[in-house]
């Protein structure tokens, strides 16, 4: 029997959701800030309309739905589901009102696109775009790699007892120290202290590439977030390609990686736990399935024989295929490239990685490294149970800062998850196919969208069709959120439709 | 006091430590991970000449 929520559940989810937005509204306040050093009056103006409308919303919220009660689980999913929803529509404000977009959907899309650290944009004329709206562009990418909960939670939440249900509905589900508050203020510490050494790597980098300090100052900070949060948004359309210099692909090579790491594992590497480092399953996973692709993706290269030096390898293959497991986006290519150039097995090979994708609790998105372990040491065992003699059990286990066995429940969970992925990939390429896009082309954006990638094939275009777009924002959602906290809004809607008011006189 | 001060120094100096051999390890762990792949490669391609 399902129970249709109360008043009070609905409004304590709106209550949550307020908060959310509050916060969206007060991050807003940083791109105001470099609009007036940089005196954009209009894109000042689109900020303003924005956090006043931020602040509003949560203002009626808080008014009419406060409540002294604590959130549950299935309160902490909703909110999380709904609140990425909500704030994909107050956050679209100032990129609508700068008028660099066709449509308001368009704006959605990139705004969930960034919140959801994908990279994928239909946003027209980007190298024209202020400095305002770009500082927008790639904060709300660094911010939603930590997770907008978890910003949530680290200003706005604080004492409360419902705290880790939200932590653990955006898809986060380890804890780092005891308190969940404290968690998240780990998240940030770490980001942070990468944030400073990252940008500084890039601005001496881009300086002694000839970019004056100014301009070189904003760049390193946006490619910095656009790496560290696998985002893989830029300032300029050409992404990568636009900087020609090896220098700086390598550092953001080695950012977008580091941030594609569980936070878990930074914390424990960072505070003593040195050997983390290689015996975490995360990334012995990581490094199987990157040198695996590395392989497919060079005997596609041999093959089509367009690219011929060791350094074309590297530059051009290995620096997107990484950027494409890490779930980024940063592309040192034309999109056109990967159609045209990479040819069908290296095209793939770049397909599987993003579907395979980083880390669980980190900035990046796809299966995950701890999954695709699970699910291999479980496929392991099973084999070795097989070969065994009946009385024997395996029993398997990994090792994820600490040793964990594996029961059924932990390997139907990683089961369910990763159906749900294959799905979403499954319709999001048949979908592409209906519309007459090449399959390998379907495949490689729906992947990029589901995963949280970013990287294109040019089928991600403004021009793209209205029910792709939308699809695609629903492959951006489900696949950031892990898909629980999906269900469970869906659970909510039909709940309230059909469930019954029984209990409660 | 000084005593005391010098101590929560010492401790914000070997966490600050502590935290800068994280950030090497973590970037060294990249670096080797791509000297593997462009051996790997190398290797490749080299065979299917």
């Amino acid at each position: 029997m399902i129970l249709k929520p109360t008043r009070e559940d609905l409004k304590l989810i709106a209550w949550g959701i307020g908060r959310v937005i509050l916060g969206i509204g007060l991050i807003m306040i940083i791109p105001l800030v470099v609009a007036l050093v940089s005196t954009e009056w209009n894109t000042v103006l689109d900020f303003l309309v924005g956090i006043s409308s931020c602040v509003l919303f949560w203002l009626i919220i808080e008014n009419t739905c406060y409540q002294k009660k604590d959130l549950s689980w299935s309160h902490g999913l909703v909110v999380a589901s709904a609140g990425w929803l909500i704030a994909m529509l107050f956050g679209a404000i100032p990129h609508f009102l700068s008028g660099h977009f066709k449509a308001y959907l368009d704006a959605c899309f990139d705004l969930m696109s960034g919140y959801t650290t994908t990279g994928l944009f239909l946003l027209q004329d980007l190298d024209h775009v202020s400095h305002g709206l770009n500082m927008w562009r790639h904060l709300l990418t660094y911010a939603g790699g930590q997770g907008i909960i978890v910003i949530a939670l680290t200003f706005l939440f604080a004492g409360s007892s419902g705290a880790f249900k939200l932590y653990a509905s955006e898809g986060k589900e380890e804890k780092l120290l005891p308190n969940v508050i404290r968690t998240a203020r780990a998240i940030w510490m770490i980001s942070l202290t990468y944030l400073v050494v990252g940008s500084i790597a890039l601005w001496i980098s881009l300086s002694c590439e000839g970019m004056p300090a100014g301009r070189g100052f904003l760049h390193s900070i946006w490619l910095f977030m656009g790496a560290w949060s696998t985002g893989g948004f830029a300032p300029q359309s050409l992404n990568l390609l636009y900087y020609h210099s090896l220098i700086i692909e390598l550092i953001t090579l080695v950012i977008f990686v580091i941030g594609s790491f569980n936070f878990a594992l930074h914390y424990a590497v960072w505070t003593g736990k040195r050997s983390e480092i290689y015996r975490n399953i995360e990334i012995k996973s990581f490094v199987t399935t990157s040198l695996i692709t590395t392989v497919i993706l060079s005997i596609g290269f041999s093959k089509v024989g367009l690219y011929t030096s060791l350094g074309e390898f590297f530059r051009k293959g290995f620096y997107n295929l990484m950027s494409g497991h890490t779930t980024t986006g940063n592309q040192s290519i034309y999109s056109i490239s990967f159609q045209h150039e990479f040819g069908f097995i290296a095209m793939w090979a770049v397909i599987l990685a993003m579907a395979i994708g980083a880390s669980a609790c980190s900035t990046g998105g796809g299966f995950k490294g701890l999954r695709m372990g699970i699910f291999s040491k479980y496929l392991w065992g099973e084999i070795k149970q097989l070969v065994s003699p009946e009385s024997s059990l395996q029993k398997v286990k990994i090792h994820h800062v600490r040793d964990i066995w594996l029961d059924d429940e932990i390997v139907k969970g990683t089961m369910l998850v990763l159906i749900s992925y294959v799905s979403i990939y499954f319709i999001g390429g048949l979908l592409g196919i209906i519309y007459g896009y090449q399959p390998s082309v379907a495949f490689f954006d729906a992947v990029s969208a589901g995963s949280n990638t970013g990287l294109s094939a040019s089928l991600t275009s403004p021009s793209m069709p209205s029910l792709l777009k939308v699809y695609y924002i629903f492959e951006l959602w489900a696949g950031r959120l892990e898909f629980m906290s999906v269900f469970a809004l869906f659970g909510m809607i039909i709940a309230s439709i059909k469930g019954r008011r029984t209990g409660r006189k | 006091m000084n005593a005391s001060r010098l101590r929560a120094g010492g401790m914000l100096l070997k966490k600050i430590g502590s935290y800068a051999l994280g950030i090497i390890i973590e970037s060294t762990a990249v670096l080797v991970l791509s000297g593997l792949a462009l051996l790997l490669m190398f290797l490749v391609k080299t065979i299917m000449k």
